[in-house]
């Protein structure tokens, strides 16, 4: 064997060099700035809490009604529990990239922690992963086609994340990935979590085992009160029971109701967007 | 409490120094597992940012080359558990078998593409040895393996590239980083 030269082949490997810096150095420059914002969050939020205090005791003393309605008011352990953990911008002939992808803490369960935020980085990678391999065929083929490369619009590619509702009870937020050129995908993922026990949310845990047939009544009746234009849009005959699965994407709102989600073009024309239709719990089944 | 905030900085700026004079040696090792550019920039991407945040962690500058090594290979691993589009065989296709002239030449090529189709830890250990002239030691901080196992992975991958143990490999066994 001749190390010398297997460790030349090893040294020619292509390095796209410029490419290469600038991504380094942006991803340098990102994480010193992320690495600094907690303490800057902190010192904000304490400024906050403190100026907050302040008005407290003086409105307290003033408005009694103000005084009542503070006992609606969270405690503080309840400031949200999700943040941005990974952001960051990428572009090329072929794609922009916008990925914010968050992270779970604080909910004093490492384990349902370490799991969820473990599965979040991986579907999102895998995901965007698989955009841009769609974008990059998009442009191929425009190539291919004769296209010229200065006119080619680059396909769009973002991973946001929403917080439906944080307490101490529940976590309900979702993932959502969109992408968009001449025609729009996008991929949405709820994450509804128990954190006294670890586990997600199911719709069987919150509704019984009747959640099918109770949510596809409190739907159908829903639809039929719908404005006439959004009535117009719905596609006749395509939501039945069997739309109802124990994977139907859902969400915990504020006043902890279930809102069950049809994507775009599920059960409606495009044009309808997504439908969601909030489920209230008949109390006859599940235990919130 | 002082003592840390003071140190802090320099081993940050000790980390980011490191990281832009070795970047493309990182990419040739990472583009290694990955062999596409954007999965290879996505890892590195990853490992730079986890050093970042990790850089407490790191004890000894002194050590800051397995250290890091240490994130990127694990981040390459990683990566390729969830992409999971290569596979791997134990079977290196016989070299060197056809009449060529430039045997040479093209036994040299047929070992690099053979330890390229070796499954992945067995893979880290022969980069690290042949191409990053680490030491079993070094190598053995960057995989967070047993010294003996390192060496019985060096062992199983030589056996399987075929490689003249009684010459080279030998040599490496002990070591020593000439050839």
């Amino acid at each position: 064997m001749n190390h010398e030269k297997l460790k030349q082949l090893y040294e020619q490997t292509v390095v796209p060099k410029e490419e290469l810096a600038m991504l380094v150095d942006k991803t340098i420059e990102t994480s010193r700035k992320r690495s600094k914002k907690p303490v800057r969050i902190l010192s904000c939020t304490a400024a906050v809490v403190a100026a907050a205090c302040i008005s407290f005791v003086i409105t307290l003393n003033v408005s009694p009604a103000f005084a009542k309605t503070l006992y609606d008011i969270p405690v503080l352990g309840d400031v949200c529990r999700v943040f941005t953990f990974r952001e960051y911008h990428f572009e090329d002939d072929m794609k922009i990239v916008n990925v914010r992808v968050p992270k779970i803490e604080n909910t004093g369960n490492t384990e349902l922690e370490r799991r969820v935020n473990a599965e979040i980085s991986k579907r999102m990678d895998l995901s965007v992963k698989e955009s841009e391999q769609r974008a990059k065929e998009n442009y191929d083929a425009y190539i291919a086609t004769g296209g010229n490369p200065d006119e080619y619009y680059p396909t769009d590619i973002n991973v946001d994340y929403q917080i439906k509702s944080c307490n101490e009870n529940t976590l309900s937020f979702v993932l959502e990935k969109y992408e968009s050129q001449a025609s729009f995908y996008s991929e949405r993922f709820f994450y509804n979590l128990n954190l006294k026990t670890g586990e997600a949310f199911t719709l069987k845990d919150l509704l019984g085992p009747d959640y099918q047939q109770t949510i596809y009544q409190q739907v159908s009746e829903q639809m039929k009160q719908l404005d006439d234009n959004t009535k117009q849009l719905l596609f006749p005959d395509m939501f039945t029971p069997d739309l109802i699965t124990e994977d139907r994407g859902f969400y915990l709102d504020e006043n902890g109701n279930i809102v069950v989600v049809f994507e775009k073009y599920e059960i409606a024309a495009g044009a309808a967007g997504a439908l969601e239709f909030p489920i209230t719990n008949d109390g006859n089944a599940g235990n919130q | 409490m002082f003592h840390i905030l003071k140190i802090l900085p320099d081993k940050e700026a000790l980390l980011i120094d490191y990281i832009k004079e070795n970047q493309e040696k990182f990419y040739r090792l990472a583009f290694q597992y990955m062999k596409n550019q954007q999965d290879t920039f996505d890892v590195i991407q990853d490992a730079i940012v986890h050093s970042l945040e990790k850089v407490s962690s790191l004890k000894n500058p002194e050590y800051i080359r397995t250290w890091f090594y240490r994130i990127l290979v694990n981040k390459c691993l990683d990566h390729l558990r969830v992409v999971k589009r290569i596979t791997y065989t134990d079977q290196i296709p016989e070299s060197c078998n056809l009449p060529d002239p430039s045997c040479d030449r093209d036994a040299v090529l047929d070992l690099y593409d053979a330890i390229d189709k070796l499954e992945p830890k067995l893979k880290t250990i022969v980069i690290l040895r042949f191409y990053e002239d680490m030491k079993l030691e070094e190598i053995s901080n960057v995989t967070g393996a047993h010294l003996s196992t390192v060496k019985a992975r060096l062992y199983k991958a030589l056996r399987l590239l075929r490689v003249d143990m009684q010459s080279d490999a030998l040599h490496s066994i002990q070591g020593s980083n000439s050839f």
